[in-house]
């Protein structure tokens, strides 16, 4: 079921890409990123996801699919080093970021956008060492990467969400991790801010950036690269076209209810604050 | 209007709190932001046990304070780790509870002449001294600069939160570092504000500014700035209404909170509903009504300054007691400011700005001793006086060990006292020892702990003190030596004449009913002088900073009906409320209060020492007689 080939079939639907990412896949680097062989993971007893192998390269933007509780987060946090593999190899040849919902972030904190790009670059630093110029000046060029260099002095919670979840991206790359893990990063955003965010995550994965996207919307994953989908275990992984048939999607949602969108595909209705 | 400025002690007062504001001011943003206001509530407050103890044991209070505030810090922040922020309330609030409990313990039952526990608890900006001011100081040097280094990590900590980790912050110590400095600043905040108030400094001033800040930076110049503003304006207030200076601050940066608060809400609603509606502007109204509020408490305190500059000769007395005895032999020569206030208790005391103004001007001061009133050692030293200080009960002949209630005074050692003292009553002794002792020689802390200081409570001890500030009066102002003289003689004629009474009075009853229970261990010199066995008293410690336990109570109901008491004495300056349940659980009377460490108010009958006096012996007789008898002393 797994398929690590780094062929890349939904690339050239999206058009040319824009940006600072100009120069094209053909230079970036194609080896794998990150690589999972057979891993479990999960908390106290009993692992919440188990048997999970795929590889992430250079380029990729991977969907990840699951109900509420099938280890979505579980995956995340092993991939972060947060929790402990308990059985299988995990493999990371690059830093790992994450860009955490916006809606779950502190709008009361008297910060700018800058300020929260600012804080990817702390473990960068001595604890002595305050940002320098230097540091500041790249954050404003990872601002303008996510297309919001005229807003770096606005304060965060007055952005609008889509803004915000585009800061936290910024923030994400100031890390420096080429491995980027996005927490359902759609919810909440109107169509014109969902659209602006698809196209800085493609023009991120021509970058030569291995995106792995959490998300409910299986119409979406199959725009992507590749797809992985998760229900306590791996369900399946590959490509999406291949690999998202009814019967991948039953098993991965398994309870939760099932219908026909208009393109004929399935869509999966699910309770977001659950999660 | 600005005279206050001109006190030594305002200006002390003041330069604590500019030290603390820069300190305070910036961790207090952090603490706000943080989530931790009730954090730092709560380490102030367990400081108190360290503040009993240090107190008790004699060693430096900042330090006990900061051992139980680094104990508060490590155990929340070791117990809250990987919780998110402002969620260490339950474990605060279980803590705070607890150390007010073990610090009431402490206070009442193991230190109870040592702590006096409103000080420890409000603080006394009035009464800061050198040490104060250096802890003050580093306190702010290193909250400055550790905020400026870890600055960065406790916001990202506390933005991020849970997925503080994924930025790299893997280890707990900023966050603990942030903790610890909390507790360093509520220890350096202790001395000005206590362990209530600290917070007060702490919290209010940054969240009274958040709302109209929108970056760290502006939000931290503008909190040091308000709550070196907040400080400067209270302690100013204070001086000039006589508040106490703690709770004034509390109550400016209390009302300045809710100010700021209310007219951000209004401003944002006003700008919700949009334009088109009249152009009243309640935001700044309210603004300008809070201001207008606070200028009118400012000129309303402008008063008179007082301080008439009359030649008369000026003595501060610390308690009624003292004071009465002063009037008595100063007479009018003499512009008298008595500390504590008629009717209040002496062991509770936060030293006001007239006190301390007072006592700078003062070219005598009276005390009562023998650890009643040591606190006035800090006044004299904050108000700079080098004025004589006469501890009166220091050189008195009677001194009564003070133990508890168990002590039983028989019958027959009370003859003797009568014996072997009557001279001192009747005239007065060409000398005196009063000026023989140095004060140094009774600044041990045997008196302090061991001797009861009630000693006023035998007027055979009375000729001694009155004699000790006539000496005091006349050495101050030699020109009117006569007329202390003859005041001071003619008022121990009558004190002899109260102790002939009393004894004539108390000979009529048998001595098996000569046995009562009072309020708190106030008057075992009467009962030695008398004759009267004190059963046990309610508080049963010699100052009413003890609290009962629930074995006390018992073991004194058990008492009072197996001793076959007739009567429960409350005192005037202490809650009554004990003394009645003991009453209505044994069928003895409470119905007789009596005056034990404070004078009754001007004109009362308890209004002079002769006249409380005079009642505590007629409520006594006319309680253990059941009413039948009554006690009426002549030549008063």
């Amino acid at each position: 079921m797994s398929d690590p080939s780094p062929t890349d079939p939904a690339r050239s639907a999206d058009g040319p890409p824009s940006g600072p990412s100009a120069d094209g896949p053909s230079t970036v680097d194609r080896r794998a990123l990150l690589r999972l062989d057979g891993v479990s993971a999960g908390y106290d007893e009993r692992p919440a996801l188990r048997d999970v192998t795929f590889a992430a390269h250079a380029g990729e933007r991977i969907g990840v699919l699951g109900p509420n509780g099938g280890g979505k987060t579980t995956l995340f946090r092993t991939i972060l080093g947060e929790l402990a593999v308990r059985s299988g190899a995990l493999d990371r040849a690059a830093d790992v970021a994450v860009v955490p919902q916006t809606d779950r972030s502190r709008l009361d904190f008297p910060v700018s956008a800058l300020d929260v790009v600012l804080m990817g670059t702390i473990s960068r630093r001595p604890w002595w060492r305050r940002a320098s110029r230097a540091d500041r000046e790249r954050a404003r060029g990872h601002l303008r990467a996510v297309g919001l260099q005229n807003r770096a002095d606005a304060t965060f919670g007055a952005l609008s969400g889509g803004q915000r979840q585009r800061v936290l991206v910024a923030r994400a790359l100031a890390r420096d991790a080429r491995i980027l893990l996005l927490d359902e990063p759609y919810t909440g955003l109107d169509a014109a801010s969902a659209e602006r965010l698809d196209r800085l995550i493609a023009d991120l994965a021509d970058a030569g950036h291995a995106l792995l996207i959490a998300t409910h919307d299986v119409a979406q994953c199959r725009a992507w690269d590749r797809v992985l989908c998760l229900h306590g275990r791996q369900v399946a992984f590959g490509d999406p076209v291949e690999t998202l048939t009814t019967d991948v999607l039953a098993a991965t949602y398994g309870e939760d209810l099932l219908r026909l969108d208009r393109d004929g595909g399935l869509a999966v209705v699910t309770d977001h604050h659950h999660g | 209007m600005l005279e206050p400025f001109s006190l030594p002690f305002v200006q002390r007062g003041i330069a604590e709190i500019l030290l603390l504001a820069a300190g305070a001011g910036v961790l207090g943003t952090w603490v706000v932001l943080r989530g931790l206001s009730f954090y730092a509530h709560g380490v102030a407050v367990a400081t108190f046990p360290g503040l009993v103890l240090a107190a008790g044991l004699g060693f430096s209070g900042p330090l006990g304070a900061l051992a139980c505030g680094v104990a508060f810090a490590l155990g929340v922040g070791g117990l809250g780790r990987g919780r998110p922020d402002g969620e260490h309330g339950t474990l605060t609030a279980m803590v705070l509870v607890g150390a007010l409990a073990v610090g009431v313990i402490l206070a009442s039952d193991v230190f109870p002449h040592e702590a006096s526990v409103n000080s420890l608890l409000f603080g006394s900006l009035l009464l800061i001294d050198d040490g104060d001011l250096v802890v003050a100081g580093a306190v702010s040097v290193v909250v400055l600069v550790v905020a400026l280094l870890l600055g960065p990590r406790w916001l990202t900590a506390g933005f991020a939160g849970p997925h503080a980790t994924a930025l790299g912050l893997r280890s707990g110590v900023p966050t603990m570092a942030l903790l610890l400095l909390v507790a360093a600043v509520a220890v350096a905040s202790l001395s000005a504000l206590g362990s209530l108030l600290a917070a007060a400094l702490l919290v209010v001033p940054a969240a009274t500014v958040r709302p109209w800040v929108a970056r760290m930076p502006t939000w931290q110049l503008a909190t040091v700035l308000l709550t070196a503003l907040v400080g400067v304006v209270g302690l100013w207030l204070s001086a000039r209404t006589n508040a106490p200076p703690g709770a004034t601050i509390a109550v400016l940066t209390g009302g300045l909170f809710a100010m700021s608060h209310t007219a951000h809400a209004l401003r944002r609603r006003r700008r919700d509903h949009g334009p088109g509606r009249p152009t009243t502007r309640p935001g700044r109204r309210a603004v300008g009504i809070g201001l207008a509020l606070v200028a009118a408490l400012g000129i309303s305190a402008c008063g008179d300054d007082g301080g008439g500059d009359d030649d008369r000769l000026r003595v501060v007395a610390t308690t009624s007691m003292v004071g009465d005895l002063v009037r008595n032999v100063g007479g009018d020569r003499v512009d008298l400011h008595t500390i504590i206030a008629p009717g209040t208790d002496p062991h509770e005391f936060e030293p006001r700005p007239d006190d301390v103004i007072a006592t700078s001007r003062a070219k005598v001061v009276v005390a009562s001793g023998l650890g009643l009133d040591g606190w006035i050692d800090d006044v004299r030293r904050q108000a700079g006086s080098d004025a004589p200080l006469a501890k009166l009960g220091d050189d008195v002949p009677h001194h009564r060990e003070g133990g508890g209630h168990d002590h039983d005074h028989g019958g027959g050692e009370d003859d003797h006292a009568v014996d072997d003292h009557d001279h001192a009553a009747d005239g007065h002794a060409d000398h005196d020892h009063a000026d023989d002792h140095a004060d140094g020689d009774h600044a041990g802390h045997d008196h302090e702990s061991g001797t009861d200081p009630h000693w006023w409570q035998d007027p055979t001890n009375v000729p001694t003190a009155v004699r000790a500030i006539r000496d005091a009066l006349v050495r101050a102002d030699p020109d009117h030596r006569d007329h202390y003289a003859r005041s001071a003689d003619a008022y121990l004629a009558k004190v002899g004449a109260l102790d002939r009474g009393i004894r004539a009075c108390l000979a009529d009853v048998p001595a098996k009913d000569r046995r009562i229970v009072t309020s708190h261990d106030a008057f075992g010199y009467f009962a030695e002088r008398y004759g009267i066995t004190v059963v046990g008293a309610v508080i049963p410690a010699q100052t009413t900073q003890a609290q009962p336990s629930a074995a006390d109570v018992d073991r004194l109901t058990k008492l009072v009906r197996s001793e076959g008491v007739k009567a429960i004495f409350p005192e005037s300056a202490v809650s009554p409320k004990l003394a009645e349940a003991l009453a209505k659980a044994t069928g003895a009377t409470a119905d007789r209060t009596l005056y034990g460490d404070a004078l009754g108010d001007p004109g009362s009958a308890g209004g002079t020492y002769l006249g409380a006096m005079a009642h505590n012996a007629d409520a006594i007789v006319g309680g253990i007689t059941g009413e039948r008898r009554g006690c009426e002393i002549a030549g008063l």
